[in-house]
């Protein structure tokens, strides 16, 4: 009876921790697929009122732009008297040149008698104000490169078929932008070797994107392209890692074997820093 | 105890509770999609633009899918501005996560918006009092679109972030109510 009831719950148990609510997430990589016909996406309109109204919208813009205005260059016959008020203002100007000077010399008088009272006191606000500045600027580092993490993206090449590489891998992106990479033949030496090649790292947009991978050199031209789609987290550095062993010119990109993983989150001071 | 009793008594529960893991898990996939007012979906919008050029601007947001009373919609569009790479691209952005991110092909060189503006309910608020004064009984009165721009719409103040939103109902001209985003004002409103 209880060996019975035992197996119950266990099935029970074994059948609700396969079902998918209950997949688990972790860092470890994980398979990416990689499919021979490009995946459909669903095409989502965007910005219907400023497409349909562009033109009365970037009129209102243009008024807002500075336009030179016409106007007539040539000279015209001066009146003496305006040549006669220039020598007045810098009369008037120079006499207030030194009335500020004598004003200035019975002042610096006054000042030098509580100069070397208060010259310590100055320097010790200055040290203060300096620290300051230094700390202000050591926390907007912190703030710049630690505590704002930004989403990256990392290519990783392995594996070298063994009927021979193509030359090199292009990916791709959905805007049409490309990456072409070329190994030299040290660098295929290396992947022979078992090595890893980075083929690209820099910021990526954290959504779900599609990248196209060709393989490049001759003999490849025609060889089918291939597509994977992956979604970078937000504020973590994604790894996209490519294993060309069993591409062929026949299987083309196809043939490769992708897997996806991410770094875990950097720290600030021991504490997990969150986008 | 036969084989029969035990299948039945083991197997059938377990299948039971597996199935019903299955159908939850399913029903949470086909859930709606919830509407979020301007602010809320800001975000992910932000982080994308910033790994597309670090000097991106925010220039211009439109809702992309209908309006609710409350001014929240289910999804909504960010247009950014890189004067480094002299080139925009939108982000649309739909329960917390970026749907669509294009190049926006079309010549666009607007100022880019204020620091710190209304977000869209709130600027639905103080539109609807209006409307409604100068709309009162016009039959299928609806906010069609919520727009967030600068300098486009409120002629002689350049500076100005403006949400400008626009009601329709039928049989009549549209109505365009245009509200400051700083102070909550109405500025002007026009037919057309």
């Amino acid at each position: 009876m209880r060996a019975a009831l035992f197996v119950r719950v266990a099935a029970c148990c074994a059948f609700v921790w396969a079902s998918p609510a209950f997949a688990a997430a972790d860092d470890a990589p994980v398979p990416v697929r990689v499919e021979r016909v490009k995946p459909k996406k669903e095409k989502l309109p965007t910005l219907r009122f400023l497409r349909t109204n562009l033109e009365f919208v970037r009129g209102r813009l243009d008024l807002l732009r500075e336009r030179p205005l016409a106007a007539d260059g040539s000279a015209r016959t001066l009146d003496p008297r305006f040549l006669r008020y220039g020598a007045l203002v810098a009369a008037a100007q120079a006499a207030s040149d030194s009335a500020a000077a004598i004003d200035r010399s019975v002042a610096g008088r006054e000042l030098f008698a509580r100069e070397r009272a208060g010259r310590a006191r100055r320097r010790a606000r200055r040290l203060g104000r300096l620290l300051a500045e230094q700390q202000e600027r050591l926390a907007r580092l912190q703030a710049d490169f630690a505590a704002r993490p930004t989403t990256s993206l990392a290519l990783l090449v392995s594996g070298v078929p063994a009927g021979g590489a193509p030359r090199g891998l292009a990916w791709v992106r959905e805007d049409g932008d490309t990456l072409h990479v070329r190994w030299t033949d040290e660098e295929l030496a290396a992947l022979r070797a078992g090595g890893t090649l980075e083929a690209f790292r820099g910021l990526v947009e954290p959504r779900e994107q599609v990248l196209e991978l060709v393989c490049e050199g001759p003999g490849w031209d025609a060889a089918p392209h291939a597509w994977v789609t992956f979604d970078p987290e937000r504020g973590r550095l994604t790894f996209l890692a490519f294993d060309m062993t069993a591409v062929t010119p026949v299987a083309g990109a196809a043939g490769t074997t992708a897997t996806t993983w991410a770094l875990p989150r950097p720290t600030v001071l021991g504490a997990t820093v969150r986008p | 105890m036969t084989l029969h009793t035990i299948a039945r008594r083991t197997f059938v529960p377990a299948l039971a509770a597996w199935a019903l893991t299955v159908a939850v898990t399913d029903a949470s996939a086909r859930r709606e999609i919830p509407a979020a007012a301007a602010r809320a979906a800001l975000e992910p919008a932000v982080a994308a633009a910033r790994s597309w050029a670090a000097d991106a601007e925010l220039v211009y947001l439109e809702n992309d899918e209908p309006l609710g009373a409350t001014g929240a919609a289910p999804r909504w569009s960010f247009l950014w501005y890189s004067p480094a790479l002299e080139a925009s691209r939108v982000y649309s952005v739909r329960d917390g996560r970026v749907v669509v991110a294009e190049k926006f092909e079309l010549k666009f060189a607007a100022p880019p918006l204020g620091e710190s503006w209304l977000d869209s309910d709130a600027a639905l608020a103080v539109a609807d009092e209006r409307a409604r004064s100068l709309l009162r009984d016009a039959p299928g009165l609806h906010v069609a679109h919520m727009l967030l721009g600068r300098g486009a719409f409120q002629p002689g103040q350049a500076d100005l972030t403006t949400w400008t939103i626009v009601y329709e109902a039928e049989g009549e001209p549209s109505l365009f109510v245009v509200v400051d985003a700083a102070s909550g004002r109405v500025c002007r409103t026009w037919r057309g």
